[in-house]
């Protein structure tokens, strides 16, 4: 695949906008960071490690209509809500870690029976990610199998250099939007540079809790696993807010719910969490789910067992935002260390 | 309607209502497309998403059998906003549909085998959907046995079907209410459904057993089933999991790695012993 180099990160956002193409992109907003439509260039901040929101809202909108209905005692008229096209957007400066983790909600959306909604903003949207040369102690990127420069995701991948940027295009769509504003590259410089930038973040990223996914998924392999006592100790502190959920780049729960007034009502699909204790609870009363611990242990098990078998793409990305929002502490490496110990961790 | 939306549900006609219980109704259901009824299908054990336009979605088995065309049922129990709204509707009113999801009954598998049906409550349902399903296909099975149980005499739904079941010879029917439920003139047993199972003494040797209730008697019926040395390949029950999409994607329905709306709801009761304790 093709690489380049940018100059100016400034004149591409520009060049964009003039364009016409809706740009969401790392934005202040108070004290934080947060992936944000961007109206101007100067609207781009490079200060920051993990945005507090993650780039999934751009493609699995909070709130979505996905109907409409319209109803009198002579009959229901339905219009449905699916566009054919949706806005032309980049989606700049992500991180390779949301990246990756929007390349496994792409798993979940498509399938047997595609969700549109997502899969036409998907296709509608170009990733441009930029390498990390930063991390805090949140981050746990490399042991969930990625990195701070990995593609995997993006469709233009740059890395931050002196002076500009390493750009790789990953995929076709990202070739593309090189080719379209050639003017803005210069050629690559050397390959070597871009690996010499990333090497102080990698040394500096957690590595302790290398094989532990692995090591938690083969844990989860035995259906006894899930009596384990260590469930309560894991997950006693968890208050069920749900915020873990929400800021974080695979978590894909959702509901369908109608508004409605007299006469017409439109059906939503709206963000949803599998902490929340009605999320499973049954016509009868009954709750499979029914204690927290139960809850918790549910995320887990999506992360490092469901995602990766139902789904074949990673469940967490280690972007490290539900231990960075948790407002109890909860720290999904916590378990993922307890319990990969209790599998027995590979030695050597 | 864009078919590309896989949410957008198709109109059905409500065609009758039946009171079953003071809470418990069932619906006939036709599509208003003629050309989508008469492309529709489904298997025995498959289930819906039916819509209450300004109230929401509701996820019910199909309680009709894909032998009797033309028109599908549903059976629920008025709990909540969506079931109310839906409980409102007369003939000749609305509602939404999408389906059928999931998988279905192993009818293949169990030709030539005996069949013994042990249900309880509103789970009726989907059993009835197998049993009309059997009995339109009388010839191909060998043994049909229904034990039903409910808590009442008044808890018992398809009454109708229960009298006519009850006098055919090709099957044996026993009915069942707990204890306390009985009325003056019941004349069908008293006690819970798994005691009055055992003491049927069902036969395992080339005998399938369908169960779908309450989890607490689909709990016994298996003990007692195990204890008995049932195969498990031949136990098979329907979950009932709380469902939004019916699609796999909303991420409600699963126990452990299973998400009941397409890789169930039927599961086997070997598949229920490899999964977690999460149901
Ligand atoms: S782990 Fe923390 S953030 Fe997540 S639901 Fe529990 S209390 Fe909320
Ligand atoms: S589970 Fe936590 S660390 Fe993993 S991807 Fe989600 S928010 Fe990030
Ligand atoms: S009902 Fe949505 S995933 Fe099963």
């Amino acid at each position: 695949m093709k690489e380049a180099k940018l100059e100016s990160l400034e004149r591409l956002l520009e060049t964009l906008l003039a364009a016409g193409v809706r740009v969401v992109g790392p934005r202040r907003d108070g004290g934080r960071v947060v992936y944000a439509e961007l109206d101007s260039p100067a609207d781009y901040t490079a200060d920051y490690i993990a945005p507090a929101n993650s780039p999934k809202e751009f493609l699995f909108p909070k709130s979505e209509t996905i109907l409409e209905a319209a109803y009198d005692a002579a009959g229901v008229k339905l219009e449905d809500k699916l566009d054919d096209d949706y806005p032309a957007t980049v989606i700049l400066g992500v991180r390779p870690c949301d990246a990756r983790g929007l390349a496994s909600l792409d798993e979940v959306f498509a399938g047997e029976y595609a969700d549109e909604f997502y899969l036409r903003r998907r296709a509608a949207t170009t990733i441009v990610a930029v390498s990390c040369l930063r991390c805090d102690a949140d981050c746990f990127c490399t042991s969930t199998g990625g990195g701070p420069d990995d593609p995997a995701g993006s469709d233009l991948l740059l890395t931050p250099l002196k002076g500009g940027y390493f750009v790789e295009a990953v995929t076709e769509k990202g070739s593309a939007l090189l080719d379209g504003h050639a003017g803005l590259f210069d050629d690559a410089p050397q390959r070597a540079l871009r690996d010499r930038a990333v090497a102080g973040v990698k040394s500096e990223l957690r590595a302790d809790l290398a094989e532990t996914a692995e090591a938690a998924r083969r844990f989860l392999q035995n259906p006894a696993a899930y009596d384990d006592e260590r469930w309560e100790r894991l997950a006693y502190r968890c208050l069920s807010c749900g915020a873990c959920t929400f800021v974080c780049p695979t978590c894909h729960c959702y509901d369908i719910v109608d508004e409605g007034k007299a006469g017409a009502s439109r059906r939503k699909k709206n963000w949803d969490a599998c902490q929340f204790d009605h999320f499973t609870l049954h016509a009868s009363g009954h709750n499979p789910r029914s204690r927290q611990p139960l809850r918790w242990r549910n995320r887990f098990a999506c992360k490092f067992k469901i995602y990766p078998e139902r789904w074949e793409v990673p469940g967490c990305v280690g972007c490290g935002r539900c231990i960075r929002v948790c407002p109890v502490g909860q720290d999904i490496t916590e378990a993922l260390a307890a319990l990969a110990t209790a599998a027995g961790k590979p030695t050597g | 309607m864009n078919t590309d939306n896989i949410y957008a549900p198709r109109l059905m006609r409500v065609i009758e209502v039946t009171p079953e219980t003071p809470d418990i109704q069932t619906c006939r259901l036709r599509f208003e497309d003629e050309a989508v009824a008469e492309s529709f299908s489904f298997a025995t054990g498959q289930f819906g998403l039916y819509s209450c336009f300004g109230e929401g979605e509701s996820t019910f088995c199909i309680a009709s059998s894909p032998t009797r065309e033309g028109y599908i049922e549903c059976t629920f129990r008025e709990v909540g906003r969506v079931t109310a709204g839906l409980a409102r509707k007369n003939p000749g009113d609305f509602i939404g549909f999408r389906g059928p999801y999931g998988n279905s009954f192993p009818v293949e598998a169990m030709r030539g085998a005996d069949v013994h049906i042990v249900g309880g409550g509103i789970g009726l349902a989907p059993l009835r959907s197998l049993i009309c399903y059997l009995l339109d296909n009388r010839a191909d099975y060998g043994e049909l046995n229904i034990v039903y149980g409910a808590r009442s005499v008044d808890d018992l739904v398809y009454k109708t079907e229960l009298e006519e079941w009850a006098d055919r010879d090709d099957l044996s029917l026993t009915l069942t209410v707990d204890p306390g439920g009985e009325t003056p003139d019941w004349r069908g047993s008293v006690g819970f459904v798994p005691p009055v199972m055992d003491e049927l003494k069902l036969s395992r040797d080339n005998g399938w057993l369908v169960t779908c209730g309450p989890p607490i008697m689909i709990r016994f019926v298996f003990e007692s089933l195990r204890r008995s040395g049932w195969d498990p390949e031949w136990v098979v029950t329907t979950l009932e999991n709380r469902m939004k999409c019916g699609l796999g994607k909303c991420g409600r329905c699963n126990v452990g790695d299973s998400y009941v709306c397409v890789d169930g709801p039927v599961y086997t009761m070997a598949q229920l012993d490899e999964l977690p304790n999460d149901l």
